[in-house]
């Protein structure tokens, strides 16, 4: 097992797991996370979406999901 | 031979000139350069009345709406004699009254695939601007689908976008330069969504959190234009709760269908006036 934060909350996932399985299991617990309108960053960069499930999480990964604004 | 400025420029622009990173020479560039502002609420308002206050040349205005009374409280280049009238046609008429040396062109349309090829098959000046790659583009739009279709179009062009996004206390700020700056990527490497993001319609916003962005996004614009800038791969993001700008590091989606398909093709050209 590895742990990660996700927005601060912590995750404790399989060694492995893919960004976008770490995703999956924390929309799990946070259902309210509207999966289709998201970005992550991993450590401060972000990670296109396409890469999400090929970038294997590494212990101690910072994560945050946030999402667009479009107002002007 | 440096390009030499009037006397009246001199004066009226001296606190800029003055600027060993604009010189002269820099506010020559800025008095040459064309920028295309698609939308013209609260960030184009902004934008366009400071880009014109710091001598840009030309200004290019794109938006189908009209003057609204809940617009006034941040889009403060209108006022109440403006309710009813088309937003581009009100903007010309008070960013001439403030700088008479800055052109401004309208269209009256909303920004489409298909309406911005009409508009630059009607103008032979954005066809040759296009052509010649002078022309910068800014998104002060306010849905996700034109900001997907100006990112596209931008790429497609090969021309610089600086597109900037507010709602509530949230604004985004990102530079794309596909020509200069490949490894960023482009809007769609962030955001691949189509759908509508929030908006300040339905989240609501304050006039100085508008204003707040709009003026990065016109710092980054002249910044761009003087070449001031290292490459720029960041998401600049406000915190207009916390007073607080954040940069997020961008790179580029390798499968990316807007910038990947375009990275190694010829820009697109416009099509050819009848």
């Amino acid at each position: 097992m590895i742990t990660i934060s996700f927005n601060k909350d912590t995750l404790d996932i399989a060694a492995n797991s893919s960004l976008q399985q770490a995703l999956n299991s924390y929309a799990e617990q946070k259902p309210e996370i509207q999966l289709a309108n998201i970005a992550l960053v991993v450590n401060q960069r972000i990670m296109p979406k396409s890469q999400w499930p090929n970038y294997l999480c590494q212990n101690q990964d910072q994560i945050e999901i946030f999402s667009p604004v479009a107002g002007g | 031979m440096k390009p030499a400025l009037t006397n009246k420029q001199l004066e009226q622009y001296y606190r800029q000139v003055l600027l060993p990173q604009v010189e002269e020479s820099g506010q020559h560039k800025l008095l040459q350069q064309h920028v295309l502002i698609i939308g013209v609420g609260g960030l184009g308002t902004h934008v366009a009345q400071q880009l014109s206050a710091a001598g840009i040349g030309h200004l290019h205005l794109m938006d189908d709406d009209k003057v609204e009374t809940s617009n006034l409280p941040r889009q403060i280049l209108f006022g109440n004699y403006d309710i009813g009238k088309s937003k581009v046609e009100c903007a010309k008429t008070a960013l001439n009254r403030h700088n008479h040396q800055t052109k401004v062109s309208t269209y009256i349309q909303r920004f489409t695939a298909k309406t911005i090829n009409s508009v630059i098959n009607n103008s032979s000046l954005l066809s040759d601007l296009i052509s010649a790659k002078q022309l910068i583009v800014l998104d002060c739009s306010d849905n996700m689908a034109t900001r997907q279709a100006v990112n596209r179009w931008c790429v497609q062009s090969a021309l610089p976008l600086i597109s900037a996004a507010v709602t509530a206390f949230r604004g985004q700020l990102l530079l794309v330069d596909n020509q200069t700056n490949p490894e960023a990527g482009c809007y769609h490497c962030v955001f691949t969504t189509q759908e509508q993001a929030t908006n300040c319609a339905e989240m609501g916003v304050l006039g100085p959190t508008v204003a707040t962005v709009a003026s990065m996004q016109a710092l980054m614009t002249i910044k761009h234009i003087l070449q001031l800038s290292r490459k720029d791969n960041q998401l600049h993001i406000f915190d207009a709760m916390d007073l607080t700008w954040r940069k997020l590091t961008r790179q580029q989606d390798p499968q990316c269908p807007v910038c990947q398909v375009h990275l190694n093709s010829p820009p697109a050209q416009p099509e050819t006036h009848i």
